[in-house]
């Protein structure tokens, strides 16, 4: 059951990450398109290693 | 009849050991002391409290001397332990210089493709990445390179971005110590689940959502007249060429400058970045199990050693890393749940929560569903310098709801072992993050005190950020994707991804369109109405849609996955609701 959750739950972290980091770029007044990308690769990797570790 | 009555007092004096430091009056506590001293004494209240009870129930005394070991039996070494282990190796990290590589690391970051934007999002998060046993460890280590890149340093951010980066930044780690592996608040519920590691996604996800939802919130309640008046914090240069700087060439000097300032900010020695690659290694090794059956505290154990050996540490150094703050916490909160056990008041609080799910007016209730959404906020609507001291007096009680086992015979069997696993994960991330927006001794006011704004001006946009979206994510990340017997069917991903997106936009949008633009003009006293009402109407329709959520993941029916069809869902819903507007309501009056 666990283990073949776990493909999901990595979609799952990715698309949260990037939307979340996403969220906070544009809290923090980075509203371009560029900020919000660099936002929500931030997330992103943010995401991983939050599985990771 | 002696045992009822002092049932029912020591009830009394856990309610006011609990409440009663968080009242003020005159702008002063009610009760000076720290928590940790008022719940001991309580405890010891409760102990002769129930002495006294035996004695004139015709009790003998070696009943009454054996209250003492049964209190101290309750006080569980295994998290105590295991947070000790991990105090010690963020002692031998920041004596060795770890953490000062970690800065590095972090400050390197801003010339990659994340930019400044991608590296503030990365700080926002960190905290949770590296999940300590006390989110207040990394709080410090982050704490010189918001300080060094923020206003009042080389102004790569500008005031508003800080008072959203230290918000944001306060509430993840605050609740980092929910999915800790290394002696976090989750592994008291991993252990009643008795599986190790169940809890640990679940509240991840709700964190980091929550850390957005918390961000977004205070950057558009925050108001100019705020930034003005409420937020000290001075700031500064605008930027480096304002300064006088007229060319290109000015500005391009000016810039070599302020990187110049933060690299001599920022050093690391050699030995620092290999400690760091050591606690990873054993961090991920505990994580996976590459080290076989090695107990983690063990683990942390021999990394520290080793840390030491490299960087010749001291054991003064290294026991520096200690933070006696959550220790004394969860022993204090052990002890008063142990009181609690002795005087039979598990039993009767279960019951009192029995209670609220069957209490009607006219016909409607709260209703198990209503009772399960109210009571998972509970921990953040009495926020506590430390999530622990509540979380080990109330976690017996969560548990009591569930399935009766060996060692729980009087649970009321209100939930199942599904079920229960869900409500734990929902309640322990709210417990660990409740100390973030806590306004005695927070992680919040650690960010306060660095923006200078008044004690509890940040605590909103937390709670918000905690009941809207790490509560109610933990819960349904539980539900459909790891307690899920079967994921990959349709129905339940078009639920799981349907509810997660409909969150995040009826979040998203009520916070964005609540909120109006008249704020962001110098206000005056009938726009400070204004932004109270559409405060409190965020913060009850944020928390029915949160408790809709929790009751859902709690009770949509699939017998494969060992979810039972109990009743319509609609009803269940209504009442999650409620209990949500009400969880919301009380967030903002306590």
């Amino acid at each position: 059951m666990l283990e073949s959750s776990a493909f999901l739950t990595w979609v799952a972290f990715i698309l949260g990450g990037a939307f979340s980091g996403a969220v906070i770029a544009y809290a923090m007044d980075f509203r371009t398109r560029k900020g919000l990308m660099q936002g929500a690769l931030g997330g992103i990797i943010a995401a991983i290693l939050y599985l990771i570790t | 009849m002696a045992h009822e009555i002092v049932g029912i007092l020591s009830l009394l004096v856990f309610v006011f050991t609990v409440l009663g430091p968080l009242i003020m009056v005159g702008g002063r506590r009610l009760i000076p002391l720290p928590l940790q001293t008022l719940l001991i004494a309580g405890a010891l209240v409760n102990i002769v409290l129930t002495a006294l009870a035996i004695w004139l129930d015709g009790g003998s005394l070696s009943e009454m001397l054996s209250l003492g070991s049964a209190v101290g039996s309750n006080v569980i070494l295994l998290p105590i332990m295991a947070m000790a282990g991990g105090f010690l190796v963020a002692g031998a990290l920041e004596g060795s210089g770890g953490f000062a590589a970690l800065r590095v690391v972090i400050n390197k970051m801003r010339g990659t493709p994340l930019g400044m934007a991608g590296t503030l999002v990365f700080i926002a998060q960190f905290a949770t990445i590296f999940a300590m046993p006390c989110g207040r460890i990394q709080a410090a280590a982050l704490l010189p390179v918001i300080i060094t890149l923020g206003p009042e340093g080389v102004r790569l951010i500008t005031k508003k971005q800080m008072v959203v980066l230290v918000t944001a930044l306060a509430v993840n780690a605050a609740a980092s110590c929910g999915p800790s592996q290394i002696g976090g608040i989750g592994q008291i519920g991993e252990g009643f689940l008795q599986q190790l590691g169940l809890l640990t996604s679940a509240q991840e996800f709700g964190i980091m959502i929550g850390t957005a939802f918390t961000a977004l919130f205070i950057s558009l309640f925050v108001t100019k007249f705020d930034m003005e008046e409420k937020i000290r914090l001075t700031e500064g240069r605008q930027h480096a060429v304002s300064l006088g700087a007229a060319s290109s060439t000015d500005s391009a000097v000016a810039h070599a400058h302020d990187e110049e300032v933060i690299a001599r900010k920022f050093k690391a020695p050699l030995v620092g970045y290999i400690s760091l690659v050591i606690f990873l290694v054993a961090l991920i090794g505990a994580v996976f199990g590459l080290f076989g059956k090695t107990p983690i505290t063990t683990t942390l154990l021999v990394a520290t050693v080793v840390i030491m050996l490299i960087a010749r540490l001291s054991i003064r150094q290294v026991i520096a890393g200690i933070i006696l703050h959550p220790i004394t916490a969860l022993v204090a909160g052990f002890m008063m749940a142990g009181s609690l056990a002795v005087s039979g008041r598990f039993k009767a609080l279960s019951e009192v929560l029995v209670w609220m799910s069957e209490f009607k007016i006219a016909g409607i209730g709260l209703g198990v569903a209503g009772m399960i959404a109210l009571f998972v906020q509970l921990e953040t609507i009495m926020p506590m310098p430390c999530g622990r001291i509540l979380a080990a007096a109330l976690l017996p009680i969560v548990v009591a709801m569930g399935p009766a086992t060996g060692w729980m015979p009087n649970a009321s069997g209100l939930l199942t072992y599904n079920q229960l696993a869900i409500v734990l994960a929902a309640f322990i991330v709210n417990a660990a993050a409740s100390c973030g927006p806590s306004p005695i001794g927070g992680i919040g006011t650690i960010s306060e005190g660095m923006v200078r704004s008044d004690i509890g001006y940040l605590r909103n946009a937390q709670s918000y950020g905690i009941m809207a979206a790490m509560t109610p994510l933990a819960a349904l990340v539980m539900r459909f994707l790891v307690l899920t017997h079967n994921p990959f069917r349709l129905e339940n991903l078009l639920i799981f991804f349907g509810l997660l997106f409909g969150l995040f936009i009826f979040n998203l949008g009520m916070v964005r369109f609540i909120n109006p633009a008249s704020f962001k003009k110098r206000r005056t006293p009938t726009q400070e109405k204004e932004k109270n009402l559409a405060t409190w109407i965020t913060f009850l329709l944020g928390g029915a849609f949160a408790g809709m959520v929790i009751t859902f993941s709690l009770f949509w029916p699939d017998q494969a996955s060992g979810f039972a069809n109990t009743g319509p869902i609609l009803g269940y819903l209504l009442q999650g609701a409620v209990g949500g507007a009400i969880a919301g309501a009380l967030l903002l009056m306590t």
